[in-house]
């Protein structure tokens, strides 16, 4: 088996006023290199905080994940910090452009963050890949919303992560949109990477090779 | 991609509140600029001009320095005299290389709207005042007069013509007309001692006299050898400086107040530039801690934004205060007691240093509390109400 993430009784509550909220329950879940899953599931049943937890984002209160076979739920903050930025491309409905900095310039970005030279890809590639060769100097407030949202995926991939987490990546944009972004996404899992997706859209879920329904915190 | 050029971006996006940020550190980096050259202008200007135009020990009537320092320096007037055989004895004694005697005299009006102020001179004070130029010449003879500067600007006289001083009753002609010198030898009426005493009724009298030594090292046998004639007082150059100084500690103590307001107000403007942009970029931050960016390189981002427009700030601030700094040393000027000839605002490529130091320091300092604030930021943050 070649398990690139392994959630095992994974439970996350928090509080809200005095109401104990369990948003995960008991979650077991694997995660094989290079799948191309979605998770669905309505408002609240906790689809957004299952990707936080696989994304180093946020800590389980139990149970065990796993990345590359690293138990990361007990990590302190810098070394996690750094699975982000080695491990993960992150892309969020909201985008996340910074307004100031052309597309280029903003897929970039994460590199910052990174000390690494050999870096296999760079932002006119990743331009390139997404169909936007011809935007790469174009601020953020130049660009219609499908691609900006192409410019942030394109950001997601520059530190070569392993796994593609996306949190509603079509939430925001029209169907023929989210249709292209799909299609990167497709596009991208045909080379190897591994994709998460968070959607409402159930109908963009089913292009995926693999569904999972959450519901009250617990795959269904 | 860089840090730094991330930083320089991101203030571009409030372009106002950036540039009136950058405009309050210019204010503060000029003020500080002009005062530190104050400061270092003023203290040189009084050397070169007590010390450097050769006067090493100043004769007066006994009395304290001070008195000293305001007879010869700016024509106070004390009812008390030497005897002009005290210039003969002083130019006797060993070691003495040159002496020159002052009278000063002022006369007010009947209004008291206008002082007439009269400096008696002996021609050995040439020698003492190396740094005067004249336009035309020394006295030629008892109704010659020389005119400051200023006087000959309010007169509107030249050399040559003749100024009837209504004060003393009496018509001179003037034989020169001293160049501006910046102190308040510009504002005196010289007259040759002898006219000088027989018109304030004073013969054989000098309020001062002006000592050059040959060798500094003397200075203490000198001293005590001018001691010995009745009724003076001998302060040396230095401790004149010194109580000069000391005039004009009030001046300096109320720049330097003003100094803290204006360094005060801009620190809490810098601080409030950045306090926002932190506060209103949360979910920026978060987003930067999803993608790999540590506590430490949102310190860095913010330290380098309240960096940045110090820079821009302290630059543009020296620059100004580099420009205004000549019509700077005509404002200050009325407000000391004494003012040396020679500029009273050097700036220098030290002072450039230790200003920028100073704006950066308090620059950085003001940026850790916002930079501590964004390195507390979750990713989490992000994610929150998505």
């Amino acid at each position: 088996m070649n398990k690139t993430i392994e959630l095992n009784n994974v439970v996350k509550r928090y509080r809200r006023g005095t109401e104990e909220v369990h948003a995960i329950d008991g979650v077991n879940l694997s995660i094989e290199k290079g799948e191309f899953l979605s998770i669905v599931g309505p408002s609240g049943s906790g689809k957004t905080t299952l990707l936080n937890l696989i994304g180093c984002v946020d800590k389980p209160t139990s149970g065990s994940i796993k990345l590359e076979g690293v138990e990361v739920g007990n990590l302190k903050d810098k070394k996690l910090t750094r699975i982000r930025a080695t491990d993960i491309g992150f892309v969020f409905q909201q985008f996340f452009l910074l307004p100031t900095l052309t597309a280029s310039e903003n897929i970039e970005l994460p590199s910052l963050f990174v000390r690494r030279t050999n870096r296999n890809n760079n932002a006119k590639e990743l331009l390139n890949l997404v169909g936007l060769a011809n935007r790469q100097n174009h601020l953020p407030s130049q660009l219609s919303g499908g691609e900006m949202q192409r410019v942030a995926i394109a950001r997601a991939l520059i530190n070569d992560p392993k796994i593609l987490l996306a949190d509603e990546p079509t939430g925001n944009l029209d169907s023929q949109n989210a249709q292209i972004i799909m299609d990167i996404f497709k596009k991208l899992n045909q080379k190897g990477l591994t994709i998460i997706v968070v959607t409402h859209n159930i109908e963009l879920a089913q292009k995926t090779t693999r569904l999972i329904l959450l519901k009250d915190g617990k795959v269904i | 991609m860089t840090l730094i050029l991330l930083a320089f971006k991101n203030l571009k996006r409030h372009k106002v509140r950036t540039i009136l940020t950058i405009i309050g550190i210019a204010i503060a980096s000029a003020t500080l600029f002009s005062i530190l050259s104050f400061d270092a202008g003023y203290k040189k200007a009084l050397e070169e001009e007590l010390i450097g135009t050769g006067i090493h020990l100043f004769v007066s009537t006994e009395g304290c320095p001070l008195e000293a320092a305001s007879l010869i320096i700016r024509g106070g007037e004390i009812p008390r005299f030497l005897q002009m055989s005290a210039l003969e004895e002083a130019k006797k004694i060993e070691g003495v290389k040159e002496a020159g005697g002052f009278l000063i005299f002022s006369i007010s009006s009947p209004d008291g709207s206008k002082v007439d102020l009269f400096y008696g001179i002996t021609q050995d004070v040439l020698k003492l005042k190396p740094n005067w130029k004249m336009k035309g010449s020394w006295f030629k003879d008892e109704n010659s007069i020389i005119l400051g500067s200023e006087i000959a600007r309010l007169e509107k006289r030249d050399v040559g013509d003749k100024i009837y001083i209504q004060s003393i009753d009496k018509e001179f002609v003037i034989s020169g007309i001293l160049e501006r010198t910046y102190g308040q030898d510009d504002g005196f009426y010289f007259l040759p001692i002898e006219t000088a005493q027989k018109y304030f009724k004073k013969e054989g009298k000098l309020t001062a006299i002006g000592v050059q030594l040959r060798d500094l090292m003397e200075m203490e046998k000198i001293k005590s050898r001018l001691e010995t004639l009745p009724d003076v007082y001998v302060v040396p150059a230095e401790q004149m400086t010194k109580e000069i100084l000391k005039l004009v500690g009030g001046t300096k103590a109320l720049m330097y107040s003003i100094l803290f307001i204006v360094l005060m107000v801009s620190i809490l403007g810098l601080l409030n530039t950045i306090l926002m942009a932190t506060f209103e970029r949360q979910k920026e931050f978060g987003y930067l801690r999803c993608v790999g960016a540590g506590r430490g390189d949102l310190i860095k981002l913010i330290l380098l934004e309240t960096a940045t427009l110090c820079l821009a700030g302290g630059i543009s601030g020296f620059g100004f205060g580099f420009i205004l700094s000549s019509g700077m040393d005509q404002w200050v000027r009325q407000f000391l007691p004494y003012v040396p000839a020679g500029s009273l605002l050097r700036p220098s490529p030290n002072i450039v240093m230790v200003s920028s130091g100073i704006v950066l320091i308090l620059g950085i300092l003001t940026g850790l509390y916002p930079a501590w604030r964004a390195s507390k930021v979750s990713p989490m943050e992000a994610i929150r109400n998505e």
